[in-house]
């Protein structure tokens, strides 16, 4: 295997790290793609909910439960959270054809950092992953929560896509999100399936966050870091396939991960950026989407 | 449909600016005024200026909670010259525009008669022009500039610097680094002024003590994924890691080059990086690093164990008292102090009074240096262990040359 990487120029341990990457801004942008796509809602809260997430992760791990608990308990509370903005707020917004969604959701995100800030405190908050310490394959140095993670990751990437392609509330939701106004006539409610594609969305970015926490410090304000990231992931893969969301993640991702390692993160973060102008300006409904 | 989603995304942008407008408003409402009573006919005025929301604000609520304990102290002990102090707070939200704006309020409005603070050193910047102005004596604690300077040469005479410059925090450090951990090095930064101007000195001592530059890189602020980077590291076979990363993205560096275990092949030491104020995100990764600092809580001195005693008794902090507490302390410390070389609050007073005095703070054995306005202090070889920064040595005093350049522009 080595040599055959070796060949291609390619590194095991790089592309590992990319993909990783890869995975954690899929499943990101798998929640703000559900959203979006069902709802037509930006919701520039999804980087607070994924925050959220992340200190329900704290939280279990600061009271002696253990951080597996959390990436059950981060998707399911956040979920919840998402239930209640959806009935509280969003869904009074959607008749209007305007920005509305645009400016509530801003509010929902200040409104959620400044109440973490304000209950928890601003210090940055530590937590461990379920499994430390670091594996070698193949001469490369890996850490086991980093594998562990990714197979999370596929598993709950797979099972989106399942609920979309093969259950009967998939078959619901696309035809929402493709048809609206025909799905409403065919009898389909489509106001419960927002409520549920927002819990859905929701409990993605709490999953993230749950997924993140161990890797990085947990802060009031870190949602800003990723919600950036998978914006350009919807933005690059187009917002009506799936499908663009992973695409758009491994060309965002990985290109941001493989430059990194081989050039330097500075020059990686303004490639990645003039790409997504590129993407926008010569195919303005995405890579991905069928035409 | 398209066009509404990169709308958001710019809108996004919007949006956080927003957040940190929003955020200030609330603190400031909370932390600006004075300490009970207020505009009372005598007292001296002294204003503090510094973060309380914003990136900084973990800073800014320790400055500002010194400042209550050294004010309460020196208040019970007679005042400055038979006066109480005042002290008048304001939050400069770590941006230079709202700090040159209170900063004004304070100078011109309320008439301070000294200006303490500043976190970031574009605040100090956006600051200096002001103080000059207004000719009133502006001391910085925190900040690691060498701001008290003339650009054409000379001190500004009522500036004083109390931070460390990169040369002194690390002149001693990095030979005794080379010495300890080996001479292969590989240099690690945000991509930004402090840990470019930071690495740049580190580079300079590194090559005088014999070491070398095995790699050298710099990451844009708020990278959360070090993984490719560690990985990048570890090939070079570097001895040393020397890390300039504060802040949060230090701790996504820390954990994910701990768990790769990167630390069990090669020393990872830096600055700024494990600074106490931001320790409590990364405690349990960053056991047995060392650092350097001009301050931890251990430092056994008299004024030190008092500081810490009261400051433990007054506000039971959660997280190892840091150097921006003890600095600030100190520097109201070192004004009381001052009145016994000149006597009163005028400028000339004041300036008097800190030039050249030397005095034992909680940072140890300290002298406000007359030819830069900057404070000739300790450097402390410090490791991590048990969640302490406990000392391994002191370096001694180190003074920032008078030859060094300017930081302060015209």
């Amino acid at each position: 295997v080595r040599a055959t990487l070796a060949l291609l120029g390619l590194d095991l341990g790089e592309l590992v790290d990319a993909l990783s990457a890869v995975l954690f801004l899929a499943v990101m942008s798998l929640g703000l793609y559900v959203i979006f796509g069902m709802m037509r809602v930006i919701n520039l809260a999804h980087g607070e909910l994924l925050m959220v997430g992340a200190y329900v992760v704290w939280w279990l791990d600061d009271h002696g439960v253990s951080s597996w608990a959390g990436l059950v308990a981060a998707p399911l509370l956040v979920g919840a959270l998402g239930v209640l903005l959806e009935r509280s707020v969003i869904r009074f917004l959607y008749e209007r054809e305007d920005l509305s969604t645009l400016l509530a959701t801003a509010g929902v995100s200040i409104l959620l950092q400044r109440a973490v800030s304000l209950g928890i405190g601003t210090q940055p908050r530590e937590v461990a992953a379920p499994i430390g310490g670091n594996v070698s394959i193949l001469g490369q140095t890996f850490l086991i929560y980093q594998l562990m993670a990714m197979g999370l990751a596929v598993l709950v990437i797979a099972a989106v896509l399942w609920l979309f392609r093969r259950t009967a509330f998939g078959t619901r939701a696309r035809a929402t999100i493709e048809r609206p106004a025909m799905a409403e006539a065919m009898g389909i409610d489509t106001g419960r399936q927002s409520m549920i594609a927002f819990a859905l969305g929701a409990a993605l970015a709490g999953f993230a966050g749950a997924l993140i926490a161990p890797l990085v410090s947990v802060v009031p304000t870190m949602g800003a870091d990723f919600v950036v990231q998978s914006f350009l992931v919807v933005i690059v893969g187009g917002t009506t396939e799936l499908a663009g969301a992973l695409g758009g993640s491994a060309l965002i991702g990985g290109t941001r991960s493989l430059l990194t390692a081989n050039l330097n993160a500075t020059v990686a973060q303004m490639i990645v950026l003039a790409l997504a102008m590129i993407i926008v300006v010569v195919r303005p409904q995405g890579l991905f989407r069928r035409s | 449909v398209d066009g509404l989603t990169r709308r958001g995304f710019i809108s996004r942008a919007g949006a956080g600016v927003l957040v940190a407008g929003m955020g200030g408003g609330l603190a400031a409402c909370g932390e600006s005024g004075g300490d009970g009573g207020g505009g009372e006919q005598g007292a001296v005025k002294i204003g503090l200026l510094t973060s309380m929301s914003g990136v900084f604000a973990d800073f800014g609520r320790v400055m500002s909670e010194a400042t209550t304990l050294a004010v309460d102290r020196i208040n019970d002990e007679g005042g400055l010259d038979g006066r109480r102090i005042e002290i008048l707070r304001e939050d400069d939200k770590g941006e230079p525009g709202v700090g040159a704006q209170r900063a004004r309020r304070l100078l011109l409005q309320e008439q301070v008669d000294i200006l303490v603070g500043t976190v970031s050193s574009a605040v100090t910047l956006a600051v200096l022009p002001l103080a000059e102005r207004s000719n009133k004596p502006f001391i910085y604690t925190v900040d690691r500039e060498n701001f008290a300077c003339k650009p054409g040469g000379g001190v500004n005479p009522l500036v004083f610097g109390l931070g460390d410059t990169p040369y002194q925090r690390q002149s001693k450090y990095v030979p005794y680094a080379v010495r300890k951990f080996g001479r292969r090095w590989f240099l690690l930064g945000n991509d930004y002024v402090f840990p470019r101007s930071t690495l740049k000195v580190t580079k300079d001592l590194l090559e005088q003590a014999g070491g070398t530059v095995v790699g050298e890189t710099y990451t844009p602020l708020g990278t959360s994924d070090y993984l490719p980077i560690v990985r990048n590291i570890r090939r070079t076979e570097a001895d040393v890691v020397f890390a300039v990363v504060p802040g949060t993205d230090g701790v996504a560096f820390i954990k994910q080059a701990r768990e790769s275990g990167l630390f069990d092949a090669m020393t990872i030491t830096g600055v700024a990086t494990f600074a106490a104020e931001i320790y409590p995100g990364m405690a349990r990764y960053a056991e047995g690093v060392y650092t350097v600092d001009r301050y931890t809580e251990e430092l056994d001195n008299a004024a030190n164990k008092r500081f810490v005693a009261d400051y433990k008794e007054r506000f039971s902090p959660r997280t190892p008292i840091g150097p921006a507490a003890a600095a600030t302390y100190g520097s109201f410390l070192m004004l009381q102090q001052g009145q016994e070389r000149a006597k009163g609050v005028t400028p000339e007073a004041i300036r008097k009074g800190l030039e050249g005095l030397a005095m034992e703070i909680p940072l140890g054995d300290v002298e406000l240096e007359t030819d830069t306005h900057l404070l000739r202090q300790h450097e402390y070889v410090l490791q991590i262990r048990d969640r302490k920064f406990e000392i391994v040595e002191d370096l001694g005093p180190v003074s920032e040359p008078a030859s060094a350049p300017c930081g302060a522009k015209q």
